[in-house]
């Protein structure tokens, strides 16, 4: 019942949209408003919110009581990591990489492939042995509470801002290009849309929304990669050849060095987008919903695959997008075209789109439509994702154990945790409107360089390496955190292009800070916990032995010391 | 067959006793009337109606303490299947009047009221068997049927191939009347009564019949 | 006529053939749909009714006095008195005979024996009640049936049998009257009776009872009224009336019992299970137990109450049974408990078995297998079905040591499953009845630190909450089910959620306690929830109980109760329900942020 309303408030609140959109139409348009699409797009968001409250609805409508309890397999895990993984970011932000600099867009696509084994082998049967919620549960298990907790939601919230931001971008993108608004307009509403799914209804039964996601957005892909094989008799070959052809870096897309020419941005980006994975908040949240570590593991195998499968698809996407896209007139801009004639750079609301356009170019109007939705409600569905692990981890983490001394009421907690919510969709919006003409997949990558530097090696630290201290970890981290932080804003990407600078003066020349930042992370925490003789220091130490057992059998004590 | 509007227009013509033109009056407000024949069998044609009951209802009232009962003296003999369900034996429809005898007041009795009965349109037609050359016309009284409205209220909104059980029986079941004996036909009819007004409170109330749930929640704790 | 009215129903089996024929021709029958008003407050009866079909309150002001069903009669007060400050309601649909008031008064003018059932229930005894303060509360019990009350077996003696083996019999059967058969006559002996003519006459031992036994015996049915029988102990002076069907003999009733009844017969029925010597008199007990809940429902008690009262006679009952039972050796190593709703100590309503054994150690196996048995046989006679689920004494997975419940909390906390949580669930709300009351203490204690800190295992353990819809609106309506005849679940909607998010909040924190009330207490005291909202759960807590309760005695046949329909309910009912459900709705919100249960 109340799922509906929500839902129709969301039907309404597109209603202006739509009548947005027509005045645009009139006050001199940008361009022609598209009602098959839109229409598809509609029907398709609220199918697919339809299906998601079905969906939750089944599983709440078990006959017995306990049945719930059994937790969710690993098969249904994997799909759902993979739908948290998936988001807008991979699937636009990667096939535009593609689309403009070639095969090195591919280099986003692998390392994040390469990031789950990784997961696997190192932390997801630990974290679910463990048998806690979130990086900061885990890492307090032996280390100090109120320290690690703040570090913790310090790193958790940049992450998850700047993620929230790439997802911000891509939905606005998309909006504005199917409903003709202006940019800002089209954030806004993104904002308020994401803000109302998650209060009422997006915090409910997302393993289920997750799946949901990744199905569709898989057999979306599939499809759109299949036509365009199909256009060129299922013969990648054809495909590369006329992408060559028409590309104005000619062969040279297939040729690392397009996208990143030194080798130095090279490494630090893999370094990011491999290790960040393991320190992304609403990722390790997913290892617990299953019901042992068995399970954990065979949800990271599970997930791999379709992950993999995923970049495959947007692999021949992006390259498909070259031939068709780049090719017709219809989805570029005149003006640019005038100036720059390269059909590349052209294109109508930028790179993010080119997988857009190209649902146009295979399938008509109403695939773009199709497509347009799943992208959408794949947004809406990580965002939520996200909202709930940064919410929580004010709500928790620092309202109720930090402020509060672990003594706070859950009625409290819960209304700390909705006005963390609507706060973090203002910041979303805010952010989201500044970084307008970042490629997503970049903004993503930014994202995992914050987690791979602060997140990443207290926690990896924290399970493997016995003298680490509290004094350390939380040293280290915030070094980490800043020194990332640093990095990206005073990186050319960010110092140049959104921050308005002259072509140039950006200080430090790195994209992507992922290879110093988690350096000195490391090196942060190792020589202050070496260097650490306080009495909490030994405390950490003692603790040890019974979380390395326990992480490596789940037997045993839940916590290592009495808090 | 005519639509009983027109056939009930047609009847106002060629009613050849104009002293029954009390049967086209307005019904008295809220008033009904519940009829059961007990018959010889269940073929209008060959059987005879042995036995007449019929119960005013007014509001929620079932005035049983005015009311209609007649056994008939049928034009053939009893059969023995119809003694054994009706109870009634050969010497005791010897002594009753012949229906010629009846219907007058029993037309008297119901007037214009509504009928109601259980499979009402076969008692109707055993009675115009009779009323059609007596007066000339057939029973032009509204017809409620409480199996109808037991339909309504237990599977109006079942979904299809659920199995339907409109027996007599069920229906007393379902709405908790106590069985009275049945096949006798003021009981019968008396049942039906209670049924109808319990029926049409469901109705003003919307209040559904429940059906067969599924198989009871396992708790062991006992919440 | 309507054949069907039955005039062997009491008072109308005292009318001639001639008068039950008036009566008959003039009944008419009327239909009442739930919560219509049958009569009016302080106006003249218009008619006497008899119940078909439906149940009908009886009601002063606010408060339910009385539950009348089929072939009962009503209000004769008001019939001879011209009015009543009681009113009455249909409950349910209710169909009723009409008897026109003037036809009822002529029949009572004319037939004496008929009149004295009216003027009876309106004797002067009553009606002194009726002005005391205390009244309003018995008024609804002297409503109850005789059959309810506990009634002394009927056990017969011969006329030629002595003042010794009377004795004995007494004894034997706890009883302090035997019926005596001289010949045609039936008599009592007493024990008084007895005593006297040993002590007080010197008497033989050896002495025929029947020189000693009263034959000026006073007998009622077992429908009559209490206050029939209060009115005839008074009239006639009697300390025991005699209980008969017909001419079967059903049962000696007496006077303490009946008092007994009246003043709230709890502490006489836990008098009884104290004293009891035999598994007979364990039976009888528990019948009562059965008939208690009705009683202290009527009298107005309030449901946590009933349910305190309840849960600690039925703990008595398997208390004495277990003492009668085990063997000594069994008794001194060992725990008897019970789980479940029994306890947390919120059971109104019998439901099953739902119980177990801790041992201390390995028990010889014919012996625990033997007690195995016995106990569970003894307690399915007594009216307790067996538990569907098997957790029960029987089981043997519920009948073991220590060391292996253990074991097997390790297993169910490590390798949780559905039938694991669930197992959890129910040690958790564990009782210790009997026995060494240690043993269940270890092993909670080992349950909380096993569970302490396990967020991942709390959270899978606290989903159960969210099995099933609340069934409450957005715009604050009550959502029924058209499968269940427009019902809704209480249980799966309110009772279940409340209970199992209580008792997820109370194991993480470690509690001891059992019972829902008292834990919601405590998390509030440890600021886990905020005192304002547990007071709230609480009181929301308490009125679904109640609900269910007035369900479950309504539900003839021992339905299930938890299925209610709103459309029956009073508009205050249904307005309490409503926010009873939206505090579930809140609370599940709360539990499901605490275990972090959105991310299922």
């Amino acid at each position: 019942m109340k799922k509906f309303a929500w839902l129709s408030a969301i039907l309404l609140a597109s209603v202006p949209t739509i009548a947005l959109a027509a005045g645009a139409v009139e006050g001199g348009a940008k361009q022609a408003t598209n009602w098959a699409a839109i229409g598809m797009f509609v029907g398709f968001v609220g199918l697919t919110l339809v299906i998601t409250y079905w969906a939750a609805k089944r599983t709440a409508s078990a006959a017995d009581f306990y049945s719930a309890g059994g937790g969710i397999t690993g098969f249904q895990n994997g799909l759902a990591i993979a739908g948290d993984y998936m988001s807008a970011a991979s699937f636009l932000g990667i096939s535009g990489l593609v689309y403009t600099s070639g095969y090195d867009g591919l280099i986003y696509s692998v390392g994040w492939l390469v990031g789950w084994p990784i997961v696997t082998f190192l932390i997801a049967e630990q974290l679910r042995n463990l048998g806690k919620f979130t990086f900061a549960d885990v890492t307090s298990f032996r280390l100090g509470q109120t320290e690690i907790r703040i570090l913790a939601a310090c790193g958790s919230l940049v992450t998850v801002a700047f993620y929230l931001i790439a997802q911000m971008v891509g939905a606005g993108k998309l909006i504005q290009l199917l409903f003709g608004l202006d940019y800002w307009i089209a954030v806004v509403l993104v904002g308020g849309l994401m803000m109302i799914y998650v209060t009422f209804g997006g915090m409910k039964a997302t393993t289920w929304v997750q799946i949901i996601k990744a199905v569709l957005l898989l057999s979306g892909a599939t499809f759109m990669a299949g036509a365009v094989l199909y256009k060129f008799g299922f013969s990648p070959e054809a495909l590369f050849t006329k992408a060559t052809e028409v590309h104005p870096k000619k062969l040279a897309i297939m040729e690392p060095g397009t996208l990143i020419s030194n080798p130095l941005s090279a490494v630090s980006l893999g370094l990011a987008l491999m290790f960040g994975t393991a320190g992304l908040p609403h990722i390790l949240m997913r290892f617990f919903t299953v019901k042992d570590a068995q399970a954990a593991r065979k949800s990271v195998f599970y997930a791999t695959g379709f992950i993999g499968y995923f970049y495959i698809l947007t692999f021949i996407i992006g390259f498909g997008a070259i031939t068709l896209v780049s090719t017709d007139a219809m989805f570029l801009d005149g003006s640019i075209l005038e100036k720059t004639k390269s059909g590349i750079a052209a294109i109508k609301g930028g790179s993010n789109m080119a997988a857009i356009h190209l649902a146009n170019a295979v399938g008509g109007n109403l695939f773009l439509g199709f497509i347009s939705a799943v992208a959408f409600a794949t947004i809406l569905a990580v965002v939520s994702g996200l909202a709930l692990a940064g919410a929580s981890s004010i709500s928790h983490d620092l309202y109720g154990m930090v402020i509060k001394g672990g003594n706070a009421n859950e009625q409290d907690e819960i209304r700390v945790s909705k006005i963390a919510t609507l706060v973090l969709g203002v910041l979303a919006i805010f952010l989201g409107i500044v970084f307008e003409n970042q490629n997503v997949a970049f903004m993503v990558g930014l994202a995992f360089a914050i987690a791979a530097s602060c997140n990443f090696p207290v926690l990896v630290m924290s399970i493997f390496w016995k003298g680490l201290t509290t004094r350390g970890a939380v040293v280290g981290g915030f070094l980490g955190l800043v020194s990332a932080v640093v990095g990206v804003v005073l990186s050319p990407a960010v110092w140049e292009v959104t921050l308005g600078f002259a072509k140039g003066s950006a200080p430090i020349k790195l994209d992507n800070p992922a290879l110093f930042s988690m350096a000195i992370a490391f090196a942060g925490i190792w020589l202050v916990s070496i260097l650490d003789r306080s009495k909490r220091a030994a405390v950490d130490r003692d603790g040890f032995d019974a979380q390395y057992v326990r992480s490596q059998t789940g037997i045993g004590a839940a916590s290592a010391t009495a808090h | 067959m005519l639509p009983r509007a027109i056939k009930r227009l047609l009847h106002q013509a060629t009613l050849s006793d104009q002293s029954y033109r009390f049967m086209f009056d307005r019904p008295p407000d809220d008033e009904f009337v519940v009829i059961d024949c007990e018959t010889t069998g269940l073929n209008v044609r060959t059987d005879d109606v042995v036995a007449i009951a019929a119960i005013k209802i007014r509001g929620n009232r079932i005035l049983t303490s005015t009311r209609f009962e007649a056994i008939i003296h049928p034009d053939r003999e009893l059969g023995a299947e119809a003694i054994r369900i009706h109870r009634l034996r050969r010497s005791d429809v010897e002594a009753a009047p012949i229906v010629w005898k009846v219907l007058p007041s029993f037309l008297h009795f119901i007037g214009p009221r509504p009928l109601i009965g259980y499979y009402v349109d076969f008692d109707i037609a055993m009675l115009d068997k009779y009323i059609l050359p007596l007066v000339g016309i057939e029973l032009p009284n509204e017809r409620i049927e409480v199996s109808r409205l037991y339909y309504d209220r237990k599977y109006g909104d079942a979904p299809p191939n659920t199995s339907v059980d409109l027996s007599f029986a069920a229906m007393l079941r379902d709405l908790r009347i106590p069985p009275l004996g049945q096949h006798d036909a003021f009981n019968d009819a008396l049942m039906t009564a209670m049924m109808f007004v319990q029926l049409r409170d469901l109705t003003e109330r919307g209040i559904r019949i429940a059906r067969q749930t599924t198989s009871p929640v396992f708790n062991p704790t006992g919440a | 006529m309507p054949k069907a009215f039955d005039i062997s129903n009491p008072p109308f089996d005292r009318l001639t053939p001639n008068e039950a024929e008036t009566l008959r021709a003039a009944l008419d029958i009327a239909y009442f749909s739930p919560g219509e008003a049958i009569t009016r407050r302080d106006a003249p009866a218009e008619a006497l009714y008899v119940v078909i079909k439906g149940i009908v309150e009886e009601r002063s002001e606010v408060d339910l006095l009385a539950l009348l069903g089929p072939k009962d009669t009503f209000d004769s007060r008001a019939l001879v008195h011209d009015h009543n400050g009681h009113q009455f309601f249909a409950r349910d649909e209710t169909l009723c005979y009409v008897i026109p008031r003037k036809v009822a008064l002529d029949l009572i003018k004319a037939n004496p024996r008929f009149a004295a059932f009216f003027y009876r229930e309106i004797s002067q005894k009553l009606d002194e009640l009726a002005n005391d303060e205390e009244a309003r509360r018995y008024g609804s019990l002297m409503h109850a049936k005789v059959g309810e009350l506990f009634l002394h077996p009927p056990v017969f003696l011969a006329a030629s049998d002595t003042i010794e083996t009377a004795g004995h019999l007494m004894r034997e059967i706890n009883s302090n009257a035997l019926f005596v058969r001289d010949g045609e006559r039936i008599g009592i002996v007493t024990g008084m009776n007895l005593s006297k003519a040993v002590v007080l006459r010197r008497q033989s031992i050896q002495t025929p009872v029947g020189t000693l036994a009263n034959y000026d015996i006073v007998s009622l049915r077992r429908d009559d009224f209490v206050s029939s029988a209060l009115l005839l102990m008074t009239k006639h002076n009697k300390r025991r009336l005699v209980v008969r069907d017909d001419e079967e003999f059903v049962g000696i009733l007496e006077e303490i019992d009946l008092l007994g009844f009246l003043a709230g017969s709890a502490q006489v029925t836990a008098g009884r299970i104290d004293r009891a010597s035999s598994r007979q008199d364990l039976a009888t007990a528990a019948r009562e137990i059965e008939t208690q809940t009705r009683v202290l429902r009527r009298q107005g008690v309030k449901v946590e109450v009933i349910a305190e009262i309840v849960s600690d006679l039925n703990r008595r009952l398997l208390s004495r049974l277990f003492d009668m039972v085990a063997p000594a050796k069994l008794r001194a190593g060992s725990c008897l408990i019970v789980m479940g709703s029994e306890g947390r100590g919120e059971q109104t309503v019998r439901t099953d078995q739902d119980n177990g054994l801790i041992l201390a150690g390995p028990v010889q196996g014919e012996i625990l297998e033997a007690f195995r048995h016995e106990f569970f046989a003894a307690l399915e006679s007594f009216g307790f079905p067996p538990c569907p689920g098997e957790i029960m004494v029987r089981n043997p997975a519920w009948s073991r040591p220590l060391s292996e419940y253990l074991a097997d909390l390790r297993r169910w906390i490590v390798l949780p499953n559905q039938a694991g949580h669930m197992n959890v669930a129910i040690i958790y709300d564990a009782q210790a009845i009997a026995g060494d009351q240690q043993l269940l203490d270890d092993a909670k204690t080992a349950l909380i630190d096993m569970t302490r800190g396990e967020q991942t295992f709390m959270a899978h353990f606290a989903r159960a909450v969210d099995a099933f819809e609340t069934p409450i609106g957005l715009f604050n309506n009550l959502i029924t089910s058209e499968g269940t005849g427009d019902a809704l679940d209480l249980k799966k909607g309110g009772i279940f959620p409340i209970v199992h998010g209580v008792r997820s909040l109370a194991l993480e924190q470690g509690l001891r306690e059992t019972s829902t009330d008292k834990r919601i207490s405590r998390l509030c005291e440890l600021g886990v929830l905020q005192t304002d909202f547990g007071r709230d759960l609480k009181q929301a807590f308490r009125f679904l109980l109640m609900l269910r309760l007035d369900g479950q005695l309504a539900a003839s046949a021992g339905a299930s109760g938890t299925l209610v329909r709103p459309a029956h309910l009073s508009s205050m009912e249904r307005h309490l329900l409503r926010d009873a459900l939206q505090v579930v709705k809140k609370f599940r919100e709360i539990v499901g942020h605490h275990f972090k249960l959105g991310m299922f």
